[in-house]
């Protein structure tokens, strides 16, 4: 990553130090604050790509902030918690944050989540990416927390975690053709042996998931030489 | 009603108890309403009656007449009387009996809620002063009992999260270790401890209550979660199919993806098989690991159980995977059973009747 800079809001003085000599490791460019007034500050500073945002502050905890965020602006947010409660998963993405990592995640993986949001923002342009924990597309709905499918005749049908990544992809850009190069990206998630190959069987496994016939799909359409589309209104 | 009157109940004894006080009561009053009266007969046939300190010899049979009240003309003459006192006597030790015993009964029911489920309704407080005593001694102690054992849940709650940002800060530091070998060691320290604390916390969340119940496709949930598996990895296969079945679709996934890690944590593959007979729905996850001795079966399921075979070579112990994953079972009115393969490895087999 170049030239990214990320706002690290958290209370644990060491976590902030860790967090932002980790980082910059990785060309992020981090500077952390303890609390909602300084994250403020240093907004009005300087301008951030990302906020990386602890849920347990002092004064005001980080759902209220990450609200503010979201009224505000449409920076990207992580939030970053200790507590990985189901119910606290739903407020924080119901709020509006991007992703979601709980306490103690492997830093790694935030690096990887951060490039993921940044890429989603740009991809998007502006455009407000479907956030909400349920989202709905032609009779099916998705929920996003229990990664759980809903077909029309509310028969509940689990998806892989690569299923579902790949099946978030294209709610989150309806009607709009998806080159293979940015699926087989966001399918790869951990591993890192996802091939040119495997994104078309992932492909014909979540079409056989949203019983989309492969001969003449309605669904997921495969735009030749160039990538797939997914052909639904997403509410 | 029967059960009532089996010979060793309380209210049987009460009950036989208050009868035979009042019968004998009334059958005392009864006699001693006409005084006796004693006399002779002469073998002539004739009858002198006797009065006090008067004797007579000879040949003769002693007589003694009942009271006019109590002749046995007069006993049929007052069977109807008798009669609708009898049932009135044993209709009142019985209503009697019950009254008393019904305290010691809801105090019993009380405490057979209590063993199965801790939040239960209280006992109410009613009755004579002794069962009004008793009644509020057992809700204190139910009290003291809810709020103990939530209050151990909390304190492990705390602990567990306070654990979160001291873990956080080593797996940030381990970064900066040059030392490639020891890096590796340390961070799987580090996830055997992160294990650890999302079993806990997860156990003691107990989310399962608020599910709601849906068609759940038990064959995608199978392939789904060895997909998953296959990402890291490690070889899962499923076989056979299953039909969908009315499940709480989070707990169950969290069910079968306890038996898929434990089987890939002490054996190398896992296999999946899925047979649905129409009545019953089995779901089988088979390791090639060492399998578990036979006298430990029921042990593996106790939360972070531990063993000391070669077994829990990776992993301090069994964690608490199988506790959440039979729980789950339960509440799907299933089961969880632990089989060793003949040819070595453990099969953990979940059975669900379909309720028609």
């Amino acid at each position: 990553m170049d030239d990214v800079r990320a706002l690290i809001v958290d209370d644990d003085p060491e976590i902030r130090d860790l967090l932002s000599g980790y980082l910059a490791g990785y060309g992020v460019h981090a500077e952390a604050v303890g609390d909602g007034a300084a994250m403020r500050m240093a907004m009005a500073n300087r301008e951030f790509h990302v906020v990386i945002l602890d849920l347990m502050l002092p004064a005001e905890d980080g759902l209220s902030l990450c609200r503010e965020l979201r009224e505000t602006g449409n920076i990207p947010v992580i939030i970053l918690t200790a507590r990985g409660e189901t119910a606290d998963r739903v407020l924080g993405l119901g709020l509006g944050a991007d992703d979601y990592m709980v306490k103690p995640f492997e830093p790694r993986e935030l690096v990887a989540r951060i490039e993921t949001v940044l890429r989603r923002a740009r991809a998007s342009e502006g455009a407000a990416p479907a956030r909400r924990e349920i989202v709905s597309f032609e009779g099916w709905s998705l929920n996003r927390i229990a990664r759980q499918l809903v077909t029309p005749q509310e028969l509940v049908v689990p998806l892989s975690n690569a299923e579902f990544r790949l099946l978030s992809a294209f709610i989150e850009h309806p009607r709009r053709v998806l080159s293979r190069d940015y699926l087989i990206d966001i399918a790869r998630g951990r591993s890192a042996d996802v091939f040119d190959r495997s994104i078309d069987l992932l492909v014909s496994r979540l079409r056989q998931k949203l019983n989309d016939d492969p001969k003449s799909p309605m669904l997921i359409k495969t735009i030749r030489g160039e990538g797939y589309m997914f052909d639904a209104s997403v509410q | 009603m029967m059960r009532r009157l089996q010979p060793d109940t309380l209210f049987s004894r009460l009950f036989a108890l208050l009868l035979w006080l009042v019968i004998i009561s009334h059958a005392s009053m009864l006699l001693s309403l006409g005084t006796f009266t004693a006399g002779v007969q002469f073998p002539d046939g004739s009858v002198q009656v006797l009065r006090d300190g008067e004797a007579v010899t000879g040949p003769l049979a002693v007589v003694v007449t009942r009271p006019a009240l109590v002749t046995w003309t007069a006993l049929t003459v007052l069977w109807p009387v008798m009669g609708t006192m009898l049932a009135a006597l044993i209709l009142a030790a019985w209503f009697g009996a019950g009254m008393l015993t019904s305290p010691i009964r809801r105090l019993s029911e009380a405490a057979a809620r209590l063993g199965d489920n801790l939040d239960g309704p209280k006992v109410a407080e009613a009755g004579p002063s002794e069962a009004r005593q008793a009644a509020r001694v057992f809700n204190r102690m139910q009290e003291r009992i809810r709020a103990q054992v939530r209050q151990r849940a909390t304190f492990l709650a705390a602990v567990s999260h306070d654990l979160r940002t001291p873990l956080t800060r080593i797996k940030l530091r381990v970064e900066q270790v040059d030392d490639d070998a020891l890096k590796t060691k340390i961070r799987a320290d580090l996830d055997e401890m992160t294990e650890m604390l999302n079993a806990t916390l997860e156990f003691l969340r107990d989310e399962a209550d608020s599910e709601p119940r849906q068609m759940l496709d038990i064959q995608a949930l199978a392939e789904s979660l060895a997909e998953d598996a296959r990402e890291t990895g490690r070889t899962v296969t499923v076989w056979g199919g299953a039909a969908p079945l009315m499940a709480q679709p989070v707990l169950l996934r969290r069910c079968l993806s306890n038996l898929i890690d434990n089987a890939l944590r002490y054996g190398h593959t896992a296999r999946i098989s899925l047979r649905d007979s129409g009545a019953e729905l089995v779901i089988e996850v088979e390791d090639d690991g060492p399998g578990i001795p036979e006298d430990k079966m029921e042990a593996v399921f106790e939360p972070f159980a531990r063993l000391e075979s070669s077994r829990n070579k990776h992993s301090g112990g069994f964690g608490l995977g199988l506790s959440v994953a039979r729980e789950a079972a339960l509440r799907h009115d299933g089961d969880l059973r632990l089989v060793n393969r003949r040819e070595g490895g453990l099969i953990a087999r979940l059975s669900f009747p379909r309720l028609r």
